[in-house]
């Protein structure tokens, strides 16, 4: 008992374990919330907001409207979640960037997945996860490029980033 | 002999590339010490070694610093 615990909190969790928590959670929020769990529409509507501010964009998003979305607090709990699962299992720590190469396959990677979910209108949570959970044929579309960006994405990380 | 891998602050598939490039030119009977302090890297050592049939150990030496020990037991 001690043991299963200790895993618990301090983790690794089995695969299978993982799985079947972020399954049964994904149902959780399509009863609660009547949508399906996505992440990036959320994000996109904070970056319009963002982008409204410093002028570089017509369309409002009111901020009172951005408090109120659902989106803006799943988001929110997977990153306070996150952080309380590594302050709980005390793996914390300030990770510095050990060389510059990986700061900028960060940059041009997190550019290329935000403009990419976008564009999908959805990311693989919203467009891929829930995607083939609700039937949708946009969900296996998505998992072929998913397939095929992931090769390019091997090529490119053993010629440069290796 | 013990060889050392330098894998701080990397993400995986990187060090299980470097892992087995190392492997390969080290003689049967040889060990490789990794450290890293990401635990997904730890982790994805620890199964991509048992895949393939190499003993590893795997300790936490500090809060988030795991300490990763392969058997080089067949090529």
């Amino acid at each position: 008992m001690k043991k299963i615990w200790r895993t618990a909190v301090h983790g690794p969790w089995p695969y299978w374990v993982g799985a079947m928590v972020l399954g049964g959670l994904n149902i959780l929020v399509l009863l609660v919330r009547k949508r399906p769990w996505g992440v990036t529409s959320n994000l996109q509507d904070w970056a319009v907001w963002l982008a409204h501010l410093l002028g570089l964009a017509s369309e409002r998003i009111p901020v009172s409207q951005l408090l109120l979305a659902e989106g803006t607090y799943l988001n929110l709990g997977v990153v306070l979640g996150a952080l309380w699962a590594a302050l709980a299992a005390s793996q914390w720590r300030f990770r510095p960037l050990r060389q510059r190469k990986f700061g900028f396959s960060a940059l041009i990677g997190g550019l290329f997945l935000g403009y990419g979910a976008r564009i999908a209108y959805g990311c693989n949570v919203g467009g891929l996860l829930n995607g083939i959970a609700s039937s949708s044929l946009t969900g296996w579309v998505f998992a072929l490029a998913v397939f095929l960006g992931t090769w390019i994405g091997a090529k490119i990380l053993l010629k440069f980033l290796v | 002999m013990e060889y050392y891998l330098d894998i701080w602050g990397e993400m995986c598939p990187i060090p299980i590339i470097k892992s087995q490039r190392k492997l390969k030119v080290m003689a049967i009977g040889d060990s490789l010490v990794l450290e890293t302090e990401h635990s997904c890297t730890a982790r994805g050592l620890v199964v991509w070694a048992q895949k393939e049939g190499y003993p590893i150990s795997e300790s936490e030496v500090a809060a988030g610093i795991w300490r990763l020990t392969i058997a080089k037991t067949h090529d």
